[in-house]
């Protein structure tokens, strides 16, 4: 059972506003779906390492030198607000 | 409309004949798009010219047009991936694929409609309205790659690119009755592809037949010193895998892919499929996966948990939709919460929730473990067997809004979606039709860059059997 606490917790965590009525809808669909997803506590993984990427690659390295490859007048037209050449919020502090 | 019917390979040989002329043909699949796909919807954006100059010779397809799915960057253009927290941000830059694309000459036609953020797989849910199966137009295509399916097999376009992470090219390909293949994980450079699942998302191509499909995946495959999962392995020429040539494979066939759940019909045609190979001296071995049960729960796990933190990018500040606030925690909470859509939300909610203290090693650390155990068993049968054949979906298309629990939707990609997780290469080809006229499709699934197996295999089948052949008529009034 995901209970309305739990839901709004996560969207805070997630940083997505729900109304009330879609904090009920999602806390039982996520409720079906987490119930589905704990059938994987039935697995043994004792001593199983996790596997965090298909091909094991390692570090891959390349020289620590710019690359201008963006158009900055292309970052500058998505920009949803700016003071032309930077990038506007509210203040944080 | 003759041209539109020619594959790829076919008008590019006619072009290098001088027999067509490449704008002739963009504007013929051009005029294509504007007469039917009004009841499709499977293109986002078709350009009425070429976005680009091409060079002649610049490769064997040059001068044939492709679509790209709406997730692709292409510089300048606008990429959205359907969704409304992105509407209006154009590409500042081009992803690998499209420079590769670009290069050998292809002309974008333009971008194809997906399920929002590749979240899907019914082409359902983007901001662009559904895409219809051209078979059926009451039916789903299938997704995410959904646009880039149906486009390919409406004749639309002659081939697409589409993005794989649990199915989405392959079950898209199953339902509209194209070709839909998933390259090896780390073959083909994800540099330019909106992030769903790093550790699963390919590009892969919708095309009709293999002879595309190599020559396609000739073009976007390979490194490019900008994606750091690509995998220092050389990159074949695929087509010295286009030969009639069943020789010397032994093909296995998961007895769990078989149980309950799937169409009879889709069982039916896939078990002909596999006779046929049979006939064909292909040694086919039953094998067990015995993990397959627990690929749906591992792989919601983990690519809801990677979706959650691709997708904290989209937060109002650099690019797309901001919903203004003098509050910045504001801006973030509120520009998501308009932004994105239920399933969208849902992936997020799922994805923050397995990682949140707490769960993080009930959920997340426990699925990277149970991946580990699928990967193997895979491997473990790799070692008697050269390729799997399984169904591609239990089901043809379904009915538009029939799976409207989500727990539903995400339980019907039981068979594509061990693949991604295992990271393996894998390819979906129609076997054949059920009685209302939908295509079936079967997978091949390969060992882990050893796409030419797949390859041989599906050309050789391709030449037994007319399914790719066929195509949706499409009047629908």
């Amino acid at each position: 059972m995901i209970d309305k606490k739990q839901v709004e917790y996560v969207a805070n965590l997630a940083k997505i506003a729900i109304s009330e009525e879609q904090a009920q809808k999602l806390g039982h669909q996520m409720a079906d779906i987490v119930g589905y997803i704990d059938k994987l506590s039935e697995v043994d993984v004792d001593q199983i390492e996790p596997l965090r990427a298909v091909n094991e690659s390692f570090n891959v390295w390349r020289e620590d030198v710019t690359k201008r490859i963006f158009d900055l007048e292309r970052i500058k037209a998505n920009m949803p607000e700016s003071d032309g050449d930077s990038f506007k919020v509210p203040n944080v502090i | 409309m003759d041209i539109c019917f020619l594959t790829a390979c076919e008008l590019a040989r006619k072009i290098r004949d001088e027999k067509l002329a490449s704008a002739d043909i963009f504007q013929s699949f051009s005029k294509r798009v504007l007469e039917y796909d009004k009841n499709i919807n499977s293109f986002v954006e078709c350009y009425d010219k070429p976005i680009y100059e091409t060079k002649a010779g610049s490769s064997e397809l040059c001068g044939v047009p492709i679509a790209i799915k709406n997730n692709i960057c292409i510089e300048g253009r606008e990429i959205n991936c359907c969704s409304n927290i992105l509407k209006g941000h154009v590409s500042a830059y081009d992803a690998t694929v499209i420079k590769k694309i670009k290069s050998a000459g292809l002309n974008i036609l333009g971008t194809t409609n997906m399920d929002e953020f590749a979240f899907g797989s019914s082409t359902e849910t983007s901001a662009y309205g559904i895409t219809c199966n051209p078979w059926d137009i009451t039916r789903v295509p299938g997704g995410s790659s959904g646009g880039s399916a149906a486009a390919v097999a409406a004749r639309l376009v002659p081939f697409a690119l589409g993005s794989d992470t649990g199915g989405s090219i392959r079950q898209p390909a199953s339902f509209c009755g194209v070709v839909g293949f998933k390259p090896s994980y780390g073959r083909v450079s994800r540099f330019g592809l909106v992030a769903f699942g790093s550790s699963l998302d390919q590009i892969g191509t919708l095309t009709r037949d293999f002879s595309d499909c190599a020559d396609l995946l000739n073009i976007i495959s390979g490194p490019d010193g900008f994606d750091a999962t690509l995998a220092d392995v050389k990159v074949p020429d695929f087509r010295q895998y286009l030969r009639k040539d069943f020789s010397g494979l032994t093909a296995g066939v998961p007895i769990e892919f078989f149980e309950e759940g799937i169409n009879p019909q889709v069982k039916n045609a896939v078990e002909e499929a596999i006779n046929l190979l049979k006939d064909n001296r292909v040694r086919i071995k039953p094998i067990s996966l015995p993990h397959t049960k627990y690929s749906i729960a591992t792989y919601y796990i983990i690519a809801s948990s990677e979706a959650s933190s691709n997708l904290q990018r989209f937060d109002g500040i650099r690019y797309g939709l901001r919903v203004a606030s003098n509050n910045l925690d504001d801006i973030y909470k509120k520009t998501r919460q308009a932004g994105f859509g239920d399933e969208a939300k849902r992936r997020i909610f799922l994805g923050t929730y397995s990682l949140s203290s707490g769960y993080y090693d009930a959920y997340y650390m426990r699925a990277l473990k149970v991946r580990r155990l699928i990967q193997e068993d895979f491997k473990n049968v790799f070692d008697d067997v050269d390729v799997i054949i399984t169904p591609t979906s239990p089901t043809t298309a379904f009915k538009v809004g029939e799976k409207s629990d989500p727990l539903s939707m995400y339980l019907s990609d039981i068979y594509t979606i061990s693949t991604n997780l295992a990271g393996l290469p894998a390819v979906s080809l129609p076997c054949g039709f059920d009685d209302q006229g939908l295509p079936i499709g079967m997978q091949f699934i390969g060992k882990s860059f050893h796409e030419g197996d797949i390859i041989r295999l599906g050309y050789s089948y391709q030449n037994l059997t007319e399914y790719n052949r066929k195509a949706p008529v499409l009047n629908y009034e």
